[in-house]
């Protein structure tokens, strides 16, 4: 053919559109695959008894009351925690340090953090946390470990949202006297937010995920917890051992973990819907 | 006699360890337009930054000297009250930077910021969009976004914003370079209505514009890679009958 090279250029472009189009299947597949199974073997586990009953005979029956419970309570500790500290430091970064050593240092260490395998972090809260600071296997120390380990990503992705702001937005701010606070309220916070809510569902995400981490702790005791001194068992826990540890427990995990990505999509959702409701009444 | 508006002396900008400009010095007549022109590169923008002090927003930047406003606020102290020093030392910029929010919070947000009584702030939103021209333009649209008007609409935006703090100095670092033609007229005018009310400086590639709307020039050069004032005085004299030949050279296109 006296065309040939143009030909063999679309068969090119040809055979990358299907190589993509497959590589997309194949993930999109194995996400179906996964909300399939979990719906065919859990939702016949789904009742109102089985979300609010104790976990009796190891949770072969009665429900998952204390665990949803003892998992809101990490969770809650664990953003208390991670919040605050993770958007000051990115502000501190972002619009304070003016890159001095110090700051390289941190960024440093946050991005070393970010890399440690968390059963290295539940070692870590287990000395830490529960013997050193003398906080026992609680939903404290648990909060507290999975607070240290969802602080590099609040960090992280609140500093390129922040960084994300054109430096003009601040020279224009300075040039007519207004302070670093308004700026950062007013100018940067509206520009920073949707990358603040991705890095708080991200990190929700993964400690909601998270079970090495908790096993040492925040402990596995299946009651209802009296408080935040008391031991706990998330969700996640609670599915590893049904999974591994109690025979016929296969189905009941899959009910667990059915409820733990609904819980996740109405995270996810509540917290895109705030920041949109904010950044609407900010402007 | 009345001090100068801006009085510099021996002033050096250090950036790291290149020295930018080296012991400067130009007094700045109360409410006339003073231009600065000269060749890129020679510190012109760098000596507007130290007036309203920006150049702390710059980690390597070190000036040395003495910038008197007023005859005198030590504009260099630096126990200065500076987000005061720049509602006095008001500055536009190159590039058009309207704040991401509407048309009417670019305006309010600095005066509520500098404690303008509410109920006084639409007055001063009206007046000072009439005074660059845009009121006309906007009023019906205050709530709309500042990214949708024109760059040259933006621009007279910022200047309003910068004159409803009520500035005594206002600095303009070529306002009109990134504009067309026609919106560079008007932003012109605009400035060049300034005079009697209040100091104006402009630092201007355009000759012809720093010759139309200049009271007094100021030609800033490069002496052995440092930036220096090789020509100062009324604009008439500096521009028709310069001491310098290398302004001379400048000013008839030959050199620059």
């Amino acid at each position: 053919m006296s065309t040939g090279k143009i030909h063999h250029t679309r068969w090119n472009d040809r055979a990358l559109h299907l190589a993509g189009f497959i590589a997309a299947f194949i993930v999109v597949s194995g996400f179906f695959a996964i909300t399939f199974d979990l719906i065919k073997n859990g939702t016949s586990g789904l009742s109102w008894e089985f979300i609010i009953g104790e976990v009796n005979d190891s949770g072969r029956s009665g429900g998952i009351g204390p665990v949803l419970v003892s998992t809101g309570m990490i969770l809650l500790s664990c953003l208390v925690f991670a919040l605050p500290l993770g958007f000051g430091t990115a502000l501190w970064l972002s619009e304070f340090s003016a890159k001095t050593r110090a700051s390289k240092f941190i960024l440093a260490g946050i991005d070393l953090l970010a890399s440690v395998p968390s059963v290295v972090f539940g070692l870590f809260g287990m000395v830490f946390f529960c013997h050193v600071m003398k906080l026992g296997f609680s939903i404290t120390s648990g909060g507290l470990t999975l607070a240290c380990m969802i602080l590099p990503i609040i960090i992280r992705t609140t500093l390129i949202g922040l960084q994300g702001a054109p430096n003009n937005l601040r020279l224009g701010a300075a040039a007519l006297g207004i302070s670093r606070v308004s700026t950062i309220r007013h100018l940067l916070m509206p520009v920073a937010v949707p990358g603040v809510v991705v890095g708080t569902t991200l990190g929700i995400s993964r400690a909601l995920a998270e079970t090495a981490a908790l096993i040492f702790t925040s402990g596995y005791a299946t009651r209802w917890p009296s408080g935040f001194s008391d031991s706990g068992r998330s969700l996640s826990v609670h599915i590893f051992d049904l999974a591994m540890n109690v025979p016929g427990g296969a189905a009941r995990a899959a009910s667990s973990a059915l409820l733990l990505m609904l819980a996740l999509l109405v995270i996810n959702f509540t917290a895109t819907s705030l920041a949109d409701r904010w950044l609407k009444k900010s402007s | 006699m009345t001090p100068p508006a801006l009085s510099i002396e021996n002033l050096s900008i250090h950036y790291a360890d290149h020295l930018v400009v080296s012991d400067l010095s130009l007094d700045i007549e109360p409410k006339k337009i003073t231009a600065i022109v000269g060749p890129s590169g020679c510190g012109k923008s760098s000596l507007l930054s130290t007036l309203n002090r920006l150049s702390d927003l710059i980690p390597e930047a070190r000036v040395h000297g003495k910038i008197t406003l007023n005859g005198e606020t030590d504009v260099l102290d630096p126990a200065i009250d500076l987000l005061e020093l720049r509602r006095k030392v008001g500055m536009v910029f190159q590039k058009p930077n309207p704040f991401p929010l509407s048309i009417k919070r670019n305006i309010e947000l600095p005066l509520k910021e500098h404690g303008v009584a509410k109920d006084e702030i639409p007055d001063r939103m009206e007046s000072t969009l009439r005074q660059v021209g845009l009121w006309e333009e906007v009023s019906e649209r205050l709530d709309k976004a500042a990214q949708t008007l024109s760059g040259g609409q933006q621009q007279r935006l910022c200047i309003a914003r910068a004159l409803a703090l009520r500035p005594e100095v206002i600095l303009f670092d070529e306002p009109c370079s990134a504009l067309d033609p026609v919106a560079s007229g008007k932003v012109e005018d605009h400035i060049a209505e300034l005079r009697e009310q209040l100091t104006v400086v402009i630092v201007t590639h355009n000759l012809a514009q720093a010759r139309r709307i200049s009271d007094t020039a100021a030609v800033f050069w490069v002496r052995d890679r440092v930036g220096c004032i090789i020509e100062n005085g009324p604009t008439k004299d500096v521009f028709e009958s310069p001491t310098d030949p290398d302004a001379a050279a400048y000013f008839s296109g030959a050199r620059g």
